[in-house]
């Protein structure tokens, strides 16, 4: 097992590379479009600025160079990590957004747990008991979740739950007044979450609801279920053992490819909760115009998305023993 | 009108006769659209959006900017003001009539970009395939591995916010289903006996692309563009939301951004345009599951 994975893993973060290569040359392009550049905003800082100033400091940033040059010295920079300084926040950009990422990273995980544990609940709910009030309700209940900004759910969510009930905390990650520690501190955290990480679900909650019902619903028909049920498997292990199990192959890819959304998402959820990751370090770069900033993060964040997806790949092969890892490499 | 509703059906030869086969073709698939209860419902829903954005100008006349009574009446609680002012005292019913024209606006236009590029880097992949198709697959994956709100918002806060960047950037980053989906039906379409008839006679790539197969390839991307207006919507409300709205333009997620501040207190200032958002996306999302189902009869109710 451990040959072919390190060789599934090297082939899988080389196709990483070029993809990297592209997002660069994304950032580089916009960069490029925006109007004004570094030196116009440092000037703009720091008041009025001569126009040979400008020249000078244009060469020593070398953007008096021809582009391709230019080009090349910012993948130099990227592949050594160096994403520039955010001004505004006295801090490499790179160690900005790094500091965040766990923050964002435990956001994501748990509002993909909640949504996966809910949408396969509520889907086999709706696929044993299709054509019933139940199922109707779900439906409509995916509807309108499909149709909800996630932002605004998240204000509504903190008017009910801690403005009125006062259940559960309105914002931030951690109780600033009490310094707890350990498993105090663990559960002050998971408090903070819980609202934030259920308002991000929602969205993926309601797909995964719909996914998990037709994909059983098409399995039921299948032949193996025939063959289990002919066999005299009970209805409830023909469900879970059979069923299921084939029916989370496609909600494991819907997953691949929902990572980038989720981090969208995780941007405005953060926003509404000041929670304290990427999403809301982009927030304040675009309160601050911390351009730089922001493009760091859509560097990272992207580069972040094709990690997550070699990872989702590893899950698939390890849940489908149909798909080799020594085989053509992406699931 | 009526004389074509007349005579669907009746495939006459003349030299109308291919005008009127689209006709009754049209109509056909409009029955077809009208026999899903889910496309009935999401028509109605957009006509309520469409008169409230049209005739609720109407009524409500004024400048949503403008302070126009006491701050922070609740709804229903001044008749001058049905839907109650928020903090400025700037009335809300105004603001969402403006929203709804706003939102219509932003939503149909940078989903015809979107469309117009997805159409076209699309049907060239799928068209010539090779390594014109292994390029553009590659700037297809790029678009959909980096997180499209922030890009848009990246996008918005470099070109400066407006109703035009706005427009620009939901377009920019919403192409890639478009054309992952028209790539595939090329890639059918274009190993068809009528496209290798096409071919025979002599025809262009760029006449059969234009005039053969896109003409088959685009029912589906109707479906896909409805769907993506609904995307549009919330997209243009998050920007709002963000402070990345257009200054001069009030939309619905700038009231929502405003009424942040003081949801607590005064939720309905941040509610009511959240439905009004709901409302039209569900119109957008539920017409665009009933076209789907009746551009595929043989997979409705599943």
């Amino acid at each position: 097992m451990a040959s072919p994975l390190i060789g599934f893993l090297r082939r899988r973060l080389l196709q990483v590379v070029p993809v990297v290569f592209g997002i660069a040359l994304l950032n580089f392009v916009i960069l490029q479009a925006a109007p004004g550049d570094i030196v116009d905003v440092l000037a703009g800082e720091a008041g009025a600025a001569t126009p040979e100033y400008m020249a000078q400091l244009r060469a020593s940033f070398g953007l008096d160079q021809p582009l391709w040059v230019q080009f090349r010295q910012y993948l130099l920079n990227v592949a050594t990590l160096d994403l520039g300084y955010s001004f505004r926040q006295n801090m490499p950009v790179f160690d900005l957004i790094v500091a965040r990422m766990p923050a964002t990273l435990l956001l994501m995980g748990a509002a993909i747990v909640f949504a996966l544990a809910l949408g396969v609940l509520l889907g086999v709910l709706s696929a044993i008991r299709v054509r019933s009030w139940l199922d109707d309700v779900l439906s409509v209940f995916v509807l309108v979740t499909y149709a909800m900004p996630t932002f605004w759910l998240g204000l509504m969510a903190i008017v009910l739950f801690s403005a009125r009930l006062g259940w559960l905390p309105s914002g931030g990650m951690v109780d600033l007044g009490a310094s707890h520690t350990g498993l105090a501190l663990a559960w002050d955290v998971a408090r903070h979450a819980l609202l934030p990480a259920l308002t991000l679900s929602t969205f993926y909650l309601a797909v995964y609801t719909k996914l998990v019902r037709t994909a059983m619903l098409e399995l039921y028909g299948a032949d193996f279920i025939r063959t289990a049920r002919a066999k005299g498997a009970g209805e409830l292990r023909i469900t879970l053992a059979h069923a299921l199990r084939n029916a989370l192959l496609p909600l494991v890819t819907m997953v691949g490819y929902q990572v980038a959304s989720l981090l969208s998402g995780a941007v405005l959820v953060e926003s509404v909760f000041n929670w304290p990751g990427i999403g809301r370090l982009a927030f304040e770069a675009v309160m601050a115009r911390d351009f730089n900033l922001l493009l760091g993060i859509l560097l990272l964040s992207s580069i972040l998305v094709t990690l997550i997806n070699v990872l989702v790949d590893l899950l698939y092969a390890w849940l489908d023993p149909r798909v080799q890892l020594a085989g053509g490499g992406s699931a | 009108m009526s004389r074509v509703w007349n005579e669907t059906g009746i495939a006459q030869a003349g030299p109308d006769s291919a005008l009127r086969r689209t006709a009754a073709r049209a109509l056909e698939f409009g029955r077809l659209v009208l026999a899903s209860r889910a496309a009935v419902l999401g028509l109605l829903l957009l006509l309520a959006v469409v008169a409230v954005a049209t005739l609720g100008r109407l009524w409500f006349p004024g400048d949503p900017w403008e302070m126009g009574g006491p701050p922070m009446l609740w709804p229903g609680e001044d008749p001058a003001h049905p839907l109650g002012t928020d903090f400025m005292g700037r009335d809300l019913a105004t603001g969402l009539v403006s929203g709804a024209g706003v939102s219509l606006l932003i939503g149909l236009v940078s989903t015809l970009i979107s469309a117009f590029v997805g159409v076209t880097i699309g049907a060239l992949a799928g068209y010539y395939r090779g390594w014109v198709d292994a390029v553009l697959l590659r700037v297809i994956e790029l678009f959909q591995t980096v997180p499209n709100f922030v890009l848009a918002v990246v996008l918005v806060a470099i070109f400066k916010p407006s109703v035009a960047t706005a427009v620009f950037a939901i377009g920019i980053v919403s192409w890639p289903p478009t054309a992952r989906l028209v790539r595939s039906e090329f890639l059918q379409l274009r190993e068809r006996e009528f496209v290798l008839a096409g071919r025979t006679i002599g025809m262009g790539h760029a006449r059969l692309i234009l005039t053969q197969i896109l003409p088959n390839a685009l029912p589906p991307v109707v479906v896909v563009s409805t769907l993506s207006i609904a995307h549009a919507i919330q997209t243009e409300a998050a920007l709002a939301f963000l402070g990345l709205g257009d200054p001069n333009v009030m939309s619905w997620g700038t009231i929502i951004g405003i009424g942040r501040e003081q949801v607590v207190d005064a939720w309905y200032i941040c509610g009511l345009p959240g439905v009004a958002i709901i409302v039209t996306v569900l119109g957008f999302s539920l017409l665009g599951e009933g076209l789907n189902d009746a551009l595929n009869p043989h997979l409705r109710r599943r």
